[in-house]
């Protein structure tokens, strides 16, 4: 009698980064398939996506994307941002930042703007602020 | 600390000439055919009268005289208020052309908006 191979949902993720580039589910014998090279698996439950989770790649476990608590205030044509954690990328007009806790978007026009704030830990977050 | 300048015009020169274009294109125009009835009316009530305005007296149950007293104070009116306007297109332009910064010009464009809205609309007559 041949034992049932399981069938299992995976994340695979670039190793040393955080981010999930996708989720699949598998026999447990071809999880090593799925992915490419420099690239590695955990498994997971179907409740994960790239969305909602990231990896920790030393526990190798998934863990959910906690919200941003953004703290911002505008003075005249400039956002200022404190508390950001370091790496998160602050996006605005197609242009981007990478955040270090302290930072500026500023405007060279008065008008209202969206700004994205994403990072590999917390849920992807955009802001419409009016500034001038 | 980490600083993003979003630009939305390339230089000052490139912000100048957006804005200046941005007045002439909110400058509120009168149709074609609206202009030149309204210019046909006004010769005939210069010249005392002609086939618009009579038209206009019997259909409305008048005399003539309302009819050329009524066009006379409409043209009155549009001409007041379109030297309000042309007087803010041109003022919003010069503020625009003094303008330091895009963000200044930005100004003086809404400024221009507001007072074309507050403007007196001459009825069409």
């Amino acid at each position: 009698m041949t034992d049932r191979i399981r069938e299992i949902t995976i994340a695979i993720y670039q190793e040393g980064s955080p981010e999930i580039l996708s989720t699949c589910q598998c026999g447990e014998n071809q999880a090593d398939m799925q992915c490419d090279d420099g690239e590695s698996w955990v498994e997971v439950d179907e409740s994960v996506s790239d969305d909602t989770h990231y990896i920790d790649p030393e526990q190798r476990v998934a863990v959910a994307r906690s919200v941003f608590d953004p703290q911002h205030s505008v003075d005249d044509l400039v956002v200022h941002f404190t508390g950001l954690p370091a790496g998160a990328v602050i996006g605005a007009m197609g242009q981007e930042l990478i955040a270090d806790g302290d930072d500026e978007v500023e405007f060279d026009v008065p008008g209202t703007y969206r700004i994205a704030l994403s990072h590999p830990h917390h849920l992807d977050e955009t802001l419409e602020v009016t500034v001038g | 600390m980490g600083k993003l300048s979003i630009r939305r015009h390339a230089d000052r020169d490139a912000a100048e000439a957006h804005y200046l274009d941005a007045v002439d294109r909110a400058a509120p125009g009168v149709p074609p055919l609206i202009a030149a009835r309204r210019e046909a009316k006004w010769q005939e009530a210069l010249s005392g009268g002609g086939p618009i305005l009579a038209a206009e007296a019997d259909a409305l149950g008048c005399s003539l005289q309302s009819v050329i007293d009524s066009v006379t104070a409409a043209r009155s009116g549009w001409c007041e208020s379109e030297s309000a306007r042309e007087a803010a297109r041109i003022r919003a332009k010069t503020r625009i052309r003094h303008a330091d910064t895009p963000a200044d010009m930005h100004r003086a464009y809404t400024d221009y908006q507001a007072a074309l809205e507050a403007a007196f609309s001459c009825e069409e007559r």
